[in-house]
């Protein structure tokens, strides 16, 4: 087992740093809209970086979006192509570790619980591994070029994963500490904060111990969020950051096109209507954390992989590397693989809009003789097939609570194992 | 109530299975009927419409040409000069051409190229010159083009005399608001291709390309006309010709600036005069024939002329040929009325405001007043993709409960409740791995061919050979890995009966799907996404690979009798990659290494994406299909 792991993760690896050492493919990786948004593009931090160490404030030009802590953690090391590279390779490597740790985490915690009893009255298969979990991560290749492509949205991803770990573990102050880095970096994963309390305080029967665990949690993440602020502020030495980094992110002001739903309706849009529609659209992101959060709160890790994947569709600057990261939470949760029914419509829905979208884009961008209603057609698609995904996932999930409270009767016929004999009672 | 909905629910149950098992892949063949009438009644005059111009600001024939009949003996004095030193080296004659232009006042300069591709080697000088336009600003630009080889492979004689009479009748004038280039290419189209890279600042200097940093330069080009005028003749026909690289069109309007200009001229797309008929079946073969000319060369990604080079800078061109063709009269189109033509094209041109953009860019042309629009032959693509969807969609169902379900309601047995989920085991695996490894040997074969190794004897055929085999023994290897799966499949199966019969218990576990089935569901759903992809990009080669494979893929599943087999597997490589250039070397008369040879250019010199779509996308596929083939059936 150990010697599997070792070679899974030594694959992976290999093929990132035989593609990052392909000539061209990091800046063409990089230079992708699907990619690499405003807000996670390298090429920005680089220029963000260089400002920094000139002595420039380099949140004045309205360049850099990215949060100030980075800038910290990339000045020292930017010079050094390959100390980068392992930078990036190891921080999705260490993201499949997680995952691999989570879902067995969660197998102990399962191999408690009473078993749902399938048809034929036999326990349900055991759900995927965590090796498979860390390789469906890996070898996805969303996974592959957001890493290669050096989106920075693999930081936040760390941050993200890192804190459901923690909570899995029950470390309060890691946890929240994760999650407020992970809310530092790209502001959308706060909305974790509910499930990830929710994992911290499961398995506790005890009321008033889940009332004080909540509001130490708060505490722990409100300080944590604030000294990383502060941390930003000594390092920069002026609070522009707020405007620059949050600012865009709220304010969705670079409408550099992406694959989300925001830059086509904000280029349309009556300057005096904007902030109307912004404020529309970010509640549409935020307004989901709560239900999901309280209509879940026996299944913390799926809530979180659920409100991941709203962030992923639903953000101003959504990209193939938030797509990554719910991508890798879904598998956590495999156990609802079998009650999903439109995978192959999700599935195809995903490949068609990863094929059409450069596609498009070539026809808008480079020949001409496309326009940018065909690529933000495809962002449609590429949403759809998003949130057919979490209509499904919802569903299936949904359909197996049922299962565990209503189990079938064990009648039916040996040959029949599917038919559930229907008594009129 | 209750049982009620129950009963009726079984009903809707058993008619959703039917639907799925047995209606849909007959509609699926309805479709793939439905899709190739519609493609066939394309050209028809019905579903075609007039031509006409978007872009108002193009006044075409507006304006009063200054081409006269002292500038026709002018050219008359320039083609002399040219057949004179069209037998020169190239930099001699490139140079006696730069002094030509020169000497009308016009700026000039010389461009030297080389170009190494894996089976040739090539070396010009391109001359180039540049009116100045007295009211520019010098941001934009329109460029007049010859290249010395005429597609006649002759030399162009006429075309370059045109250019120097063209560029002295700019002289006298001050109407123009942009700059005109003038070039005259060396060679085929390897010229015009570099020159138009280093204009474009792209110009490399490695071991297989060198191109020379041009020395004078205009503004942004907007739109490019190219000639072809072979000889020193009149002609009798003037064409059109405007597929460029990877099946790209110009934007619609030139054409009908061009086509409005000429008026009386009657102007035809390609070399083929053909004749208006009150005969119904005569005119719709006669734009049957024109529309497969033209889809001929845009699924082969091959430009028609030169002008399909500028396309790839998103600079609309045409190219403007003229011909003789027997039994038509003869000198209608001496070198007076081409001048005009062009300088009244060049004087509309230079009217526009931005660049092209009111008409069509996808279009099927029928005739050269007649066009089809991307609403009406899209669909029928679209159609055959959701065919394969379809086909793919029923393989599915098989591949789960659903068979097993329905014959259980068939049988009465019991009113079932439908499960949430599938107990059928899906392997994904197996298929999976198939269709990954071809595509890895696809792209093998894709790097095979296109590299030069360098030892002695190669060929592009011993290549070809090389990655057959290659292939081929990839074929083999999977299916007897899949025989040997199946085979202890069964075994373990029996095993387990055994056991169960020791034990008297029942699993009551269906048998998994066979592994062919999913296989083939993988094939059909990628072959949808490849066609309806590819016709976004370029309709013809996605049409003609839809048409090709939609039954074959279709119809074609592993079968009990050998001598079955045996024929889908020979289908199968007539219309795999190797066995399609052996088909065009019977078809076309030419040798096997010719056509390999035509294709490599193709990709080497123009970036035509017809060897990497065949060997990347289109032959996995194909490998995939023939493991599934000589897959075991249970």
């Amino acid at each position: 087992m150990l010697q599997k792991t070792s070679a899974v993760f030594a694959a992976a690896f290999a093929l990132r740093l035989a593609l990052f050492e392909i000539p061209g493919l990091t800046t063409l990786l990089g230079g992708r809209v699907e990619i690499s948004t405003p807000i996670t593009s390298f090429k920005r931090l680089s220029e963000g970086v260089f400002l920094f160490s000139h002595g420039v404030p380099p949140y004045d030009g309205g360049v850099v979006h990215q949060a100030p802590l980075l800038l910290g953690l990339f000045y020292p090391i930017i010079s050094s192509a390959l100390l980068v590279k392992l930078l990036y390779i190891l921080g999705d490597i260490f993201i499949g570790y997680m995952l691999q740790e989570i879902t067995a985490l969660k197998d102990k915690d399962s191999s408690q619980e009473k078993k749902i009893r399938q048809y034929g009255n036999k326990p349900e298969a055991p759900g995927m591994d965590g090796l498979t979990v860390a390789m469906l991560y890996l070898f996805n290749p969303f996974t592959i070029v957001s890493c290669v492509g050096m989106s920075t949205i693999l930081f936040s991803n760390l941050a993200t994963v890192a804190g459901i770990w923690m909570g899995m573990k029950g470390v309060r102050s890691l946890a929240m500490f994760s999650i407020a880095a992970a809310s530092y970096l790209s502001l959308y994963p706060s909305m974790l904060v509910f499930p990830v309390v929710l994992l911290l305080t499961r398995g506790v029967v005890d009321e008033s111990l889940v009332k004080k665990v909540r509001i130490q949690c708060a505490g722990l993440y409100l300080a944590s969020l604030a000294s990383l602020f502060l941390l930003s502020f000594v390092l920069v030495g002026s609070l522009d950051f707020f405007r620059s980094v949050y600012g865009t992110i709220l304010g969705v002001s670079d409408l550099t096109p992406n694959l989300g739903l925001f830059w086509y309706f904000f280029i349309e849009m009556f300057d005096q209507f904007r902030p109307f529609f912004i404020v529309v659209f970010q509640i549409h992101v935020f307004i989901f954390a709560l239900p999901i959060s309280i209509k879940l709160r026996k299944s913390p890790l799926f809530a979180c992989f659920l409100l991941s994947a709203v962030m992923g569709t639903f953000k101003g600057y959504p990209s193939v590397g938030d797509a990554a990261l719910y991508l890798g939470l879904l598998p956590v949760c495999s156990e609802i693989f079998k009650y999903m029914r439109y995978s192959f419509l999700i599935v195809n829905l995903y490949m068609y809009s990863s094929i059409l979208a450069p596609i498009f884009w070539y026809l808008w961008v480079y020949l001409g003789s496309g326009n940018a209603n065909f690529f933000y057609a495809i962002g449609l698609v590429y949403s759809i097939g998003e949130v057919i995904l979490l209509i499904d996932t919802t569903f299936a999930h949904a359909r197996r609570e049922f299962e565990a409270q209503s189990p079938p009767e064990p009648s039916g016929g040996p040959d029949l194992g599917w038919d559930r004999v229907v008594a009129q009672k | 109530m209750g049982l009620l909905s129950r009963i009726s629910k079984a009903q809707r149950r058993t008619i959703f299975g039917r639907f799925v098992l047995d209606w849909m892949p007959r509609l699926s063949y309805v479709m793939v009927a439905v899709s190739f009438f519609w493609l066939l009644a394309l050209p028809h005059q019905n579903y075609s419409h007039e031509v006409y111009l978007s872009e108002n600001a193009l006044l075409p024939g507006g304006a009063n040409t200054r081409f006269d009949y002292s500038d026709v003996l002018a050219a008359e004095a320039y083609r002399d000069t040219v057949q004179r030193i069209s037998t020169l080296s190239s930099y001699e004659r490139a140079k006696a051409l730069e002094q030509e232009f020169a000497q009308i006042g016009l700026k000039a300069a010389t461009q030297n190229y080389t170009l190494n591709t894996s089976t040739d080697s090539k070396h010009g000088v391109n001359t180039y010159a540049v009116f100045y336009a007295p009211r520019s600003d010098g941001t934009e630009a329109l460029v007049l083009s010859a290249s010395w080889t005429s597609r006649d492979v002759t030399a162009n004689t006429n075309a370059i005399a045109a250019l120097l009479a063209l560029g002295k009748v700019f002289k006298r004038g001050s109407h123009f608001s942009k700059d005109i280039i003038f070039v005259v290419s060396d060679g085929e189209a390897e010229g015009l291709m570099a020159w138009l890279k280093a204009y474009h600042g792209n110009e490399e200097n490695t071991k297989d390309r060198a191109e020379e940093t041009l020395h004078i330069r205009s503004g942004a080009i907007q739109a490019a006309l190219n000639l072809d005028f072979a000889g020193t003749g009149d002609y009798n026909g003037l064409g059109i010709f405007f597929e460029g690289v990877n099946g790209q069109l110009p934007n619609l309007d030139l054409i009908k600036t061009v086509t409005y200009i000429s008026g009386g001229l009657a102007l035809t797309l390609h070399d083929e005069i053909v004749p208006y008929t009150d005969n119904m079946t005569k005119n719709y073969m006669n734009s049957l024939r024109r529309m497969l000319y033209m889809m001929k060369y845009q699924a082969a990604g091959t430009p028609s002329g030169n002008h399909g080079l500028y396309l790839k800078y998103k600079i609309d061109a045409i190219t403007l040929y003229g011909f003789n063709r027997p039994g038509l009269d003869a000198n209608r189109y001496g070198l007076f009325r081409l001048g005009s033509l062009v300088e009244s094209t060049v004087r509309s041109l230079s009217n526009l405001l931005e660049h092209l953009h009111q008409s069509f860019f996808f279009y099927l042309l029928s005739g050269i007043h007649r066009y089809t629009s991307i609403g009406l032959y899209m669909p029928p693509v679209i159609i055959l993709g959701v065919s394969f969807i379809f086909q793919a969609l029923s393989l599915w169902g098989e591949s789960s409960d659903l068979s097993l379900e329905v014959e259980a309601i068939a049988q009465g047995k019991e009113v079932p409740v439908t499960l949430p989920y599938s107990r059928r085991s899906r392997s994904f695996k197996t298929p999976a791995t198939i269709v990954g490894m071809s595509f890895v040997a696809g792209l093998a074969s894709f790097k095979l061919v296109k590299t030069e190794f360098g030892f002695p004897g190669e060929t592009p055929l011993l290549k070809l050979v090389a990655s057959v085999g290659v292939c081929t023994m990839l074929v083999f290897s999977a299916v007897s890995a899949a025989r040997l799966r199946q085979h202890l499949l069964v075994k373990n199966e029996a095993e387990k009966k055994k056991a169960q019969v020791n034990s008297k218990s029942s699993s009551g576990e269906p048998a998994p799907a066979a592994d062919w089935i999913m296989l083939k569901t993988f094939i059909l759903a990628l072959s949808a996404l490849m066609v309806t992809t590819l016709s976004a990009l370029n309709f013809s080669m996605a049409v003609s690979i839809g048409v090709v494979i939609v039954l074959p893929f279709m119809i074609f599943r592993p079968s009990k009798f050998l001598i079955l087999n045996a024929i889908q597997i020979v289908i199968l490589s007539v219309i795999s990659p190797p066995g399609l250039v052996f088909l065009a070397s019977w078809l076309y008369d030419m040798d096997v290494s010719l056509v390999l040879r035509w294709v490599l250019d193709g990709y080497e010199i123009f970036g035509t994406w017809l060897l990497p779509t065949l060997c990347c996308i289109y032959w996995p596929l194909n490998i995939a299909s023939m493991v599934m083939v000589l897959m075991p059936t249970e």
